[in-house]
């Protein structure tokens, strides 16, 4: 049986796990998704997806991309799941868990304080298990493991809020994540796809986090039009995700104000969701020349966003 | 007994393949393949080889917790495998059913084959310090096609959750007098991941079996190429690529 070689012009073609790419290995380069059969000097792909010719370089990309994949830089919001000695054992939703080492992040008095040994068994004074807190990916160690680090102010625990989990290649890689959104909420978005919404930043908490370094969390009590306002957007997100759009400050914010004829425990039901789609549709339609206002042509309304960056 | 909608008759492939009338074939069995029917498993799967009907999730890769030193370079595989009640014609007993240390298990059983046949399939060296756990629970099984089905729910299910493959496996059962014989076989490699016969018979008859089950196998790996690629391109749309 001849093997499922594809046409020369592979560029965008689907295909699965064993199919043969190219037999001039000399030519291209090996991408994500590949993998080289050196005994008949063929080039296959080892994952069902598109594939995706760059000059030289060929790979095959998964449709939806489950896992998380870290890159320095990144913000990402991740849950405490072990204290060990002088780090904590973090998940971030990736194929392997992440480090936070003691020495990555701020300690209380200031951040220039010299490190003591009562620090290593003070650490579940700071974060224990269960807690939920934001921090920078530091460095990635070779087996793909992740360091991360919260050396800066704007990261730590997380207090009160709603955590939504969204798939990670959805959110959108800008230059802030944190963004205080005008309908009244605080929203950071984690490039792993955890995104928390929380009540906004009052100015007396940022005097405490100076001098806590980030480990006293605001726990005064949240009023009712808040946590709907808070509610609302955890819908809006959640519909951004299914209809699998960027999400970003000013995407969550078309979806807020798309959303505001509706109540708020009505925004889960399909057929409402299709509605705002539509909606969505029309108003980005006039700066993408025009599309159909049903769901599959094709065209993010959001990708002359991704041109500009 | 009624059949879902996708049902398809496996032979219908057979475009490029010189297939005769054979003794061994059998035109009445039917092949549904569909797969992401679990949205917590990062992949997941649902066969039905004539009446076995098998269904298999797939979680991972995810931190190991085993700190044996192989597990420093490859990815680990940890197979699970359970027999509902009303599987068989008679009912099996969930509490009579041990795990792990009874050697007599069917079900341990099964699991050590569907390791052995995955295992050299998957790019282990790409996911070290992790594990890929595989759980299949078995709806109904028709007494020959239990392990083809198996190991068919595993690949596409693996397919499903974008774990590296070196090839799509494709397994095939056929019993003659008796004696079961299962082949799991790669197509575009042309290699027999392995091959397992339970019974008794001669070389020749041996021979013929693998030659036949060799072909049934590349007419089952057109049906899941087929399932995959049309489910890749609902997803395409579904995720607005221009494409």
């Amino acid at each position: 049986m001849a093997s499922s070689i594809i046409d020369p012009s592979i560029q965008k073609q689907l295909v699965v796990p064993g199919t043969i790419l190219t037999n001039d290995t000399s030519n291209f380069m090996r991408g994500h998704g590949t993998y080289s059969d050196t005994t008949r000097n063929h080039l296959k792909a080892s994952i069902a997806g598109v594939v995706n010719k760059v000059d030289r370089l060929l790979c095959v990309e998964p449709i939806e991309n489950t896992r998380y994949l870290g890159e320095v830089g990144h913000v990402v919001i991740g849950r405490v799941l072990k204290v060990d000695q002088s780090r904590w054992v973090v998940d971030i939703q990736s194929r392997l868990d992440a480090y936070l080492p003691l020495a990555s992040v701020n300690l209380p008095g200031g951040e220039n304080r010299r490190r003591i040994e009562d620090d290593e068994r003070n650490m579940r004074q700071y974060l224990k298990e269960g807690d939920l807190f934001s921090a920078e990916i530091q460095q990635i160690y070779q087996d793909g493991t992740l360091a991360l680090q919260t050396r800066n102010l704007r990261y730590g625990k997380l207090g009160e809020g709603i955590l939504v989990h969204v798939r990670s290649s959805l959110v959108k890689r800008t230059k802030n994540h944190f963004h205080s959104l005008p309908c009244g909420a605080s929203v950071i978005r984690g490039c792993n796809g955890s995104i928390w919404i929380c009540p906004p930043a009052s100015t007396s908490s940022d005097t405490n986090s100076v001098d806590t370094g980030g480990y006293v969390k605001n726990i005064e009590s949240v009023s009712i039009d808040v946590r709907k306002t808070i509610v609302r957007l955890s819908n809006c997100i959640r519909i951004l995700n299914q209809l699998g759009l960027q999400i970003f400050d000013t995407s969550i914010m078309d979806i807020y104000e798309l959303s505001s004829d509706y109540e708020i425990d009505d925004l889960i039901q399909p057929k409402i969701i299709q509605t705002i789609s539509k909606h969505l549709q029309q108003q980005k339609g006039i700066i993408n020349g025009g599309g159909e206002v049903s769901g599959g042509n094709g065209v993010d309304p959001y990708s002359h966003h991704m041109k500009e960056e | 007994m009624e059949q879902p909608d996708e049902c398809f008759d496996a032979l219908q492939f057979a475009v490029d393949l010189d297939i005769s009338e054979k003794k061994f074939s059998n035109t009445d069995e039917k092949v549904y393949i569909s797969k992401s029917l679990i949205n917590q498993a990062n992949g997941s799967s649902y066969i039905e080889l004539a009446s076995t009907k098998v269904t298999c999730a797939i979680y991972g890769p995810r931190e190991t917790s085993s700190t044996s030193d192989e597990s420093y370079s490859k990815c680990l595989l940890e197979t699970s495998i359970k027999f509902s009640p009303f599987a068989r014609s008679h009912r099996i007993d969930p509490r009579l059913i041990q795990y792990d240390n009874d050697e007599d298990c069917e079900e341990s059983e099964l699991c050590s084959r569907l390791e052995e046949a995955l295992l050299p399939c998957i790019l282990l060296h790409k996911y070290p310090k992790s594990q890929i756990d595989i759980i299949i629970d078995i709806i109904e099984d028709d007494g020959q096609h239990l392990l083809s089905a198996i190991i068919l729910s595993a690949t596409v299910a693996l397919i499903d959750a974008c774990i590296e493959l070196y090839d799509t496996v494709v397994a095939k059962s056929l019993k003659k007098n008796n004696s079961l014989f299962t082949l799991c076989y790669m197509p575009n490699l042309a290699q027999v991941s392995c091959l397992f016969f339970d019974g008794e018979t001669t070389l020749k008859e041996l021979d013929d079996l693998t030659d036949e089950a060799v072909k049934q196998c590349q007419l089952l790996h057109k049906a899941i190429c087929k399932v995959v690629i049309n489910d890749l391109k609902s997803a395409v749309v579904l995720n607005r690529k221009a494409i």
